[in-house]
């Protein structure tokens, strides 16, 4: 919150005694709000749920306050949109030409995705004990019972660390790369988290520097934050021994190959750049826009679409599957063929398994994701999108990624949409954010309470 | 014990006839290099001397047994449709149909004669259990290959040169599903489109013996799920299976014949038409003799029928059977068909309106397009009505409506029919076990059973369920990029494969309706022939069949 204060001071134009204002009135109230309200020793971990998705709704609504105050957007509907996908770290802007705004405005749009990115990893790595990973290679632990405060915040911490440490380094290579420093700054915020947000409509700079130090940081971005932490702490060993790494380097580079033959792009030096942009762009969820995808064959425009869909590591800021999750489906998968073929029921898997429970949750999120894909596509296609635009747009929020196919590919983007597809890609972009389950949580959750309060 | 002793014989039995005391080095060192390639012919149980009746044994095979069986089947029906091309006027392929009948009943006499049922496939083992998923597949393929044979002999059809698309034909045939490369339908002769029609109801025929036969054994499907007859252990299958795929048998013949005769007594359709109409319906298929298909007889009456006739067949065949005894009451009591029955009107209903909110037909004829087509795709039948003046073409149907489409593509009819798709079951299973883990996050301690009706599905049972729906959308989202690779949209390409896996028959985009399955590039209709397979035998078996010889080349 801090951030809005800050984004005041960055500028002197006419927005930054607003951003002042509601900056200091905002740490004021925050900080009433922690002197008020005492932590709890423990709490269950749905009501943790319901106060981490109410914080993400008046985040939200915060911004998009500012934006409406600040003028910068006119229309609440679409200031909630701008500031929804700042938060959920999605690179769809209904700004078409963020070169207008003032720079107090685009520092505080970077400063959404900032936030979420870090709100994103911290919810991935503490709350959702399905991903809470022991850093030992990405296993995962299953911890059902409370979260336990002392330890949350020791993890919490030294991910903050973490996380301003690599902004901070990427704001140096952007510098070095010949960005200006205050580019810099807001493209290495949006950068670290996923998010996409840039302050130029022209898509992303001309320089080849600039656009292998978004590559790197879209990379580093994509890697598991309690993984990424242990290599730079001293073992860089197991940031190799993780399979879930691996699998990540991999799917990389053998998409950036597939595209590398087929994409049809002058000049091998600007073809490698270009797809290894688009790939990390796409499978790190972050956005960014360089190549225009649209103009390759639809073989590739699909592997981008897939690669959307499968996200980065588990752990990281990125949406989508994620690839934890994919690895241990493709086990999941092996194991139900060779038990079909033996007459074991059971058959023991190379690689140990989550357990039973978390595979089976695992599942009914995966059938979950597949039907929110479905549903956000049949409610763009209701609006008038063709097929393929309201298929790719529904899992591209969902992803939290932000350019799609059809009308949404990099050339485009939402500011081109009627209003109501813009909320409801807004209302997928939440649900993709707070992984799909967690809704459905708040939602009961919040049910159940107004049930109780009514008795 | 005879088995083991029969490849020692062979083996001595060498080309010169030399007994094996005399075998020079070299051919030792031949035979060293043979060794694996004669185990692999082991393993298709085609031993040489036997197969050339040196031995006067009967090979114990279970694969040759069975695809004499298929073959035998597929005779009369090359046979009828060879006599209808003879007798039609613009006939000119009966020498192909006829040539293709002596080869197939020739080979079906031979696999059926010089072979025995081996006494081991009763048991759970492994062996045996991927045997029999290895033999229903292996079957439906060489079906498929034989049942192209008068496609490629008739050059006015595809010739040689066109095998790939005789392949395509005749497995969209056999697999119910009904995609088309036939470029102008109607220009050939009436013996050769009812050969088309026939290999669509074979394929309806393959589908109840796999119903009653192999899904059970997958714990997936079949007739544990109503629990008629529950073979689940496969040593008491014997003599139940032969009642049950009777009675079966004696129910789609039935079906097939009572649709045949309503549409003849209808005004529109003749007898040859009735006929090759009720093959495809009663098979949930969806060939048609016109380049219209149902659209051309443009009577609305034959599509109530051929509608109702699809949603029958779709229906699991076990609640028909009770049914027939007397007992009305499954119907109402199955899950699974009223999940279904809800389904199909919630579709049917938002496409109606959908079509009348954005359409510029009529609210009647809307309702007659909309009806027809949530029908024919909701079952996987693949009849089209596009008309003049109607708004049959549902390629031409708002995005919106489309999605509503593809998603009673992907979920098929039920268990048990003749329908293709995800079946209705493991929908359910996949929704509840959904809503049960969101139920289970707010109560941790919870512990939800999913039930069917009264029962409990079993863990077991939601975990193959959930594997299998896995394995459909990963097979989905592949096929669609490689498809898409190959040089079509995102909306033929993803529609194309929904419509192969779930053996649906038109895709939506280019391959809508109207059109047929050239739009697909060459390789891209190789694969979506594969596709068909793959879709029609549940994956499963198809990844098992390789499994025997593998294994036995492994072992080697």
């Amino acid at each position: 919150m801090m951030l809005a204060g800050l984004a005041g001071i960055a500028d002197d134009g006419g927005d930054a005694l607003l951003g002042v204002l509601m900056g200091i009135a905002i740490c004021f109230a925050g900080l009433a709000g922690s002197w008020w309200y005492a932590l709890p020793a423990s709490v269950p971990r749905r009501e943790v749920f319901v106060a981490a998705g109410l914080t993400w709704l008046v985040m939200i609504a915060l911004s998009a306050l500012f934006y409406v105050l600040s003028g910068a957007l006119r229309q609440p509907d679409k200031a909630i949109v701008e500031s929804v996908a700042g938060f959920c770290t999605t690179g769809f802007s209904v700004i078409a030409r963020p070169e207008d705004l003032s720079r107090t405005v685009l520092f505080w749009r970077a400063g959404t995705q900032w936030l979420g990115g870090l709100g994103a990893i911290s919810f991935a790595l503490l709350l959702i004990p399905m991903f809470k990973s022991r850093g030992d290679g990405g296993r995962v632990s299953l911890n059902v019972s409370r979260v336990r405060k002392s330890h949350g915040e020791d993890d919490f911490l030294s991910f903050l660390k973490l996380y301003c440490a690599l902004t901070a380094a990427l704001v140096a290579a952007y510098w070095a790369a010949g960005m200006g420093i205050f580019d810099g700054i807001t493209h290495s915020g949006t950068t670290v988290s996923t998010g996409g947000f840039s302050n130029y409509s022209t898509g992303f700079f001309g320089s080849p520097e600039v656009q292998w130090v978004a590559i790197a940081g879209m990379f580093l971005a994509g890697i598991n934050g309690a993984l990424l932490f242990k290599s730079l702490r001293g073992s860089p060993g197991s940031l190799w021994r993780s399979l879930e790494f691996k699998v990540y380097a991999g799917l990389v580079l053998a998409s950036s190959g597939v595209c590398l033959i087929w994409a049809d792009i002058s000049g091998f030096g600007e073809r490698l750049r270009q797809v290894l942009f688009s790939v990390t762009s796409a499978v790190s969820t972050t956005g960014f826009r360089l190549a225009d995808w649209g103009d390759w064959g639809m073989g590739l425009q699909m592997l981008i679409l897939l690669l959307i869909a499968t996200g980065a590591m588990v752990g990281s800021a990125s949406g989508g599957f994620q690839i934890l999750r994919a690895t241990e489906a493709a086990h999941y998968l092996a194991r139900e063929v060779r038990s079909h073929a033996s007459s074991a029921s059971r058959t023991q898997s190379r690689h140990d398994f989550l357990g039973e429970e978390p595979l089976a949750r695992m599942q009914a999120f995966q059938f979950l994701y597949l039907a929110a894909v479905g549903l956000g596509a049949f409610g763009l296609a209701c609006f008038g999108s063709d097929a393929v635009t309201s298929i790719s747009a529904s899992v591209s929020s969902l992803a939290t990624m932000g350019p799609a196919l059809g009308d949404l590919s990099p050339a485009a983007d939402i500011w081109s949409l009627s209003r109501p597809e813009q909320a409801l890609l807004a209302v997928l972009m939440f649900v993709g954010r707070l992984f799909v389950y967690p809704v459905f949580i708040i939602f009961g959750t919040l049910v159940t309470k107004i049930r109780w309060l009514r008795r | 014990m005879s088995e083991q002793e029969m490849p020692e014989r062979s083996a001595e039995a060498s080309p010169e006839g030399n007994g094996a005391g005399g075998m020079p080095e070299t051919f030792r060192l031949a035979s060293r290099v043979k060794a694996p390639l004669r185990d692999l012919m082991k393993s298709l149980r085609l031993e040489r001397g036997q197969l050339l009746g040196s031995s006067k044994k009967r090979i114990e095979s279970l694969q040759m047994k069975m695809l004499g069986i298929a073959l035998l089947f597929l005779f009369p029906g090359l046979v009828f449709a060879s006599l209808i091309e003879w007798g039609s006027a613009t006939s000119h392929g009966e020498v192909a149909l006829l040539v293709s009948a002596a080869i197939c009943g020739g080979l079906g006499l031979g696999f059926w004669f010089y072979s025995s049922v081996p006494k081991e496939y009763s048991g759970t083992e492994f062996s045996a259990r991927s045997a029999v998923f290895a033999t229903v597949a292996w079957t439906w393929l060489i079906c498929s290959v034989v049942g192209a044979l008068p496609y490629v002999l008739d050059a006015s059809v595809f010739g040689w040169s066109g095998w790939d698309s005789a392949l395509f034909e005749s497995v969209s045939g056999f697999s119910c599903t009904g995609s088309t490369v036939l470029a102008d339908i109607e220009q050939h002769g009436r013996g050769m489109l009812m050969w088309r029609q026939i290999t669509q109801w074979y394929g309806g025929m393959g589908m109840v013996v796999l119903a009653v036969s192999v899904l059970p054994r997958l714990r997936v499907g079949g007739l544990e799920l109503i629990g008629a007859e529950a073979p689940g252990d496969s040593d008491r299958l014997e003599p139940r299976v032969k009642q049950t795929a009777r009675w079966l048998w004696y129910l789609y013949c039935g079906f097939t014949a009572a649709i045949a005769f309503i549409l003849f007594v209808l005004p529109g359709p003749g007898l040859y038409d009735s006929i090759a109409h009720a093959f495809t319906t009663a098979a949930i298929g969806g060939f048609s003799p016109y380049n219209s298909s149902i659209g051309h007889f443009g009577s609305v009456w034959v599509e109530v029928v051929i509608a109702a006739g699809l949603l029958v067949c779709a229906v699991n065949f076990s609640l028909h059977h009770r049914a027939v005894r007397g007992d009305f009451k499954p119907y109402a009591k199955s899950p699974d068909l009223r999940f279904y029955l809800k389904a199909l009107a919630g579709v049917f209903l938002l496409a109606w309106c959908l079509n009348v909110w954005w359409g510029d037909a009529g609210w009647v004829v809307s309702l007659r397009d909309s009806f027809f087509n949530v029908m024919s795709l909701g079952t996987s039948g693949g009849f089209a009505n596009s008309r003049e003046g109607g708004i049959g073409d549902y390629a031409l149907w708002i995005p919106a409506t489309q999605m509503l489409l593809l998603g009673l593509m992907v979920m098929g009819g039920n268990v048990g029919s003749t329908s293709g798709g995800l079946k209705v079951y493991r929908v359910r299973i996949v929704t509840h076990h959904i809503w049960r883990n969101i139920r289970q996050t707010l109560q941790p301690h919870a512990v939800i059973p999913i039930r069917s009706g009264a029962d409990i599905v079993p863990e077991e049972t939601v975990r193959r369920v959930l594997g299998y729906t896995t394995l459909f959308v990963v097979f989905i989202a592949a096929g669609t990029t490689l498809i898409a690779a190959l040089g079509t949209d995102f909306l033929t390409s993803l529609s194309g494969v929904i419509s192969a896996m779930s053996n649906i028959g038109p895709a939506l985009g280019e391959a809508g309706p109207t059109a047929n399955f050239l739009e697909f590039t060459r390789p891209a209709r190789l694969l979506l022939t594969a596709l068909m397979l793959i879709g029609r035998l549940e994956i499963i078996a198809i990844l098992l069949m390789f499994t025997p010889i593998t294994a036995k080349l492994r072992r080697s």
